[in-house]
């Protein structure tokens, strides 16, 4: 008799947290369907939520009213390609840093961390500087997709080479990841610098924007190019759950749990830096959204991947759209780029997160 | 059956295990004992898998170790390993449950719990199912990841092929009732049919529940066969380097050894 209340008593304390993880998921939903009208509504022209009904009808052809038809352009041209890509953006930014810490099984090993967006921001500004002259060809050729691919290729290339340097017999040591991965920071920034100096003054105030984080390029072509890299995520990280799960207990734990180690490996780090190229594609440089939003889901729901990723996913979009709310709400009619407004509120809990870990654990 | 045909394993030209020829049979636990540095370990990480053999073959049901896939791997063999750090903080029934969401072996979620709590419940941690398994002891933290292992042996699809547990030092942090407890379940799991290796540090445990004793000496096995003819002062006295008595207990159960008993040589 005795046994059998341990068993339903046990069974109360797991279903809490899976009750937990729906709750924080729903609510994910919904505040991301929330802030994606707020998002619209907010801007240098005046169309408040109020106003939202007689510019969707604008645009749909059911009124001629001038100020509607403006309204509608604004909308559908600036507001909406700018709402997709911030929710896409802190989405992939924020599957990026769980799957990083997942692989490194250390919370804070973030793609801005470790080289990803370093080896990405350095073939984007690439690809921006020198894009009319030494890649003509290529720039032609890609097209829109032309700053992702370079994007993802960059972080591709960065972390695979700062993986091979950190990482003796098998395990990756996550110090000198970080310090790697601090000083292909350095070394991307004199490039970019160099780059900048080269620059013409239009790319050079693209630079400048862009090395802040900003959404205020959006438009449809941004949306369509960053797609295919969506997708992909959609499509190859259920199958990478199970792998991420095995690795919290370990490489060789996973591995006797029957996972196929190099290949669930490569394919996290391939999957991270579509994540992370696609976003520094769009939006620039934004940091610590893949420390936060997972490190946040973490502690209400648990590491399972399975919770972990749709919930990190949503509220990454979340912060970022909150971000970018703010970013053109405080020197409005101007913007702050968002990057700066991301740091204010990331950095904190980084170094939260810092103090907590040199309390007895070692990096 | 897991066999080894002179099996090595070697790391910058250093032999850590070599020439080890080993039938390991269903329904009975082996014990490997030796002194620190033997090879035990290395051995044990062979007969996973997880190693390579630089030499011979490890197989199982006759084919080569290596030649199965990870995943098929996982369907006929779980591990214990000597010492597992947690990544991120998992509630001990998640963690247990690990055995059989990672390998895929089942699909729900509440028959995965309600397996994962048999097994708890096994090795005596019922009540512990929703601690978080940073607050537990080093003892409890090893029979939780004993109890991951057999969730998933228990989950994978039934099948006529023997499945093996393969457990390194289970009892290292354990008090005396719960290195019987562990000892006790490894020895029933033999009995289901299962292929049951075991590290061991302590001579005494090895005496009472091995069916097999493997001494194994600087990377070299030097006898393999059933307790009693292997605990013997001639034999541990070489592999320990110490000279080493065993006494036997008056009805004629098995021998057993007692720390004055061995002395270092000069």
């Amino acid at each position: 008799m005795k046994a059998r209340n341990a068993t339903i008593d046990v069974g109360d304390i797991r279903y809490s947290r899976d009750a937990t993880a729906r709750l924080l998921f729903v609510t994910a939903l919904v505040v991301v369907i929330a802030l994606a009208f707020i998002s619209m509504a907010t801007g240098a022209t005046g169309i408040s939520l109020t106003s939202l009904p007689a510019a969707v009808s604008a645009a749909l052809g059911r009124s001629d009213n001038p100020a509607d038809v403006t309204a509608s352009l604004v909308l559908l041209e600036l507001r909406l390609p700018r709402t997709i890509l911030a929710m896409f953006v802190g989405a992939a930014l924020a599957l990026a840093g769980s799957m990083m810490q997942g692989l490194f099984r250390n919370p804070l090993a973030d793609p801005g961390l470790v080289g990803v967006s370093s080896g990405a921001t350095l073939a984007a500004v690439c690809m921006i500087v020198l894009g009319n002259s030494v890649f003509g060809g290529w720039h032609q050729a890609l097209g829109i997709f032309a700053l992702p691919i370079a994007a993802f290729a960059g972080g591709l290339v960065a972390t695979f080479a700062l993986m091979a340097i950190a990482s003796r017999h098998g395990t990756t040591a996550i110090a000198t990841l970080l310090l790697a991965g601090i000083a292909l920071g350095a070394l991307t920034g004199a490039a970019t610098g160099i780059l900048a100096y080269i620059s013409d003054d239009r790319e050079l105030r693209d630079l400048t924007l862009w090395s802040m984080g900003s959404l205020s390029g959006s438009s449809w072509p941004k949306v369509v190019a960053i797609t295919p890299f969506a997708l992909a995520l959609l499509v190859m990280l259920p199958s990478l759950v199970r792998a991420l799960n095995g690795l919290l207990l370990g490489e060789a734990e996973a591995f006797h749990l029957g996972i196929d180690i190099e290949r669930a490996k490569k394919r996290i780090v391939i999957l991270t830096a579509a994540a992370v190229g696609a976003a520094v594609a769009v939006a620039g440089i934004i940091g610590f959204v893949g420390i936060v939003v997972p490190h946040f889901v973490r502690m209400m729901t648990g590491p399972d991947h399975r919770t972990l990723l749709p919930t990190a996913a949503l509220l990454g979009a979340a912060l970022v759209l909150i971000a970018d709310i703010i970013a053109r709400i405080v020197v409005a009619p101007a913007e702050l780029p968002i990057g700066i407004i991301m740091a204010i509120i990331g950095a904190p809990v980084f170094l939260h997160l810092v103090l907590k870990r040199s309390n007895g654990v070692v990096m | 059956m897991l066999v080894t045909e002179q099996a090595g394993y070697a790391v910058n030209d250093t032999w850590l295990v070599s020439d080890i020829n080993l039938t390991l049979m269903p329904g009975r636990l082996a014990v490997i004992i030796g002194p620190n540095g033997a090879g035990k370990s290395t051995l044990l990480r062979l007969l996973t898998g997880e190693l390579k053999p630089s030499q011979g073959s490890v197989r199982v049901n006759g084919q080569n170790l290596n030649a199965y896939a990870p995943a098929e791997l996982s369907k006929l063999r779980a591990v214990v390993p000597q010492h597992t750090i947690l990544a991120f903080p998992f509630t001990v029934i998640e963690v247990v449950q690990l055995g059989v969401t990672v390998p895929g072996l089942m699909a729900h979620g509440a028959k995965s719990e309600r397996l994962a709590e048999a097994m708890l419940a096994k090795l005596g941690l019922a009540e512990l199912a929703g601690r978080d398994y940073s607050s537990l002891s080093g003892g409890e933290r090893q029979r939780v990841h004993v109890a991951r292992a057999l969730c998933q042996l228990e989950g994978a699809p039934p099948s006529d092929a023997p499945r093996a547990l393969l457990v390194d030092e289970p009892t290292s942090s354990l008090d005396i009732a719960h290195q019987l407890e562990v000892l006790r379940e490894l020895r029933a799991q033999a009995r289901t049919g299962r292929i049951v290796v075991a590290v061991l540090h302590d001579l005494n445990l090895s005496a009472a529940y091995a069916d097999d004793v493997l001494l194994l000496a600087n990377g070299k096995a030097q006898a393999f066969g059933a307790p009693r003819d292997i605990l013997s002062d001639a034999l541990l006295s070489s592999a320990y380097r110490c000279n080493v008595k065993l006494n036997h207990v008056p009805d004629n159960s098995g021998p057993f050894l007692l720390p004055q008993a061995c002395s270092v040589s000069e």
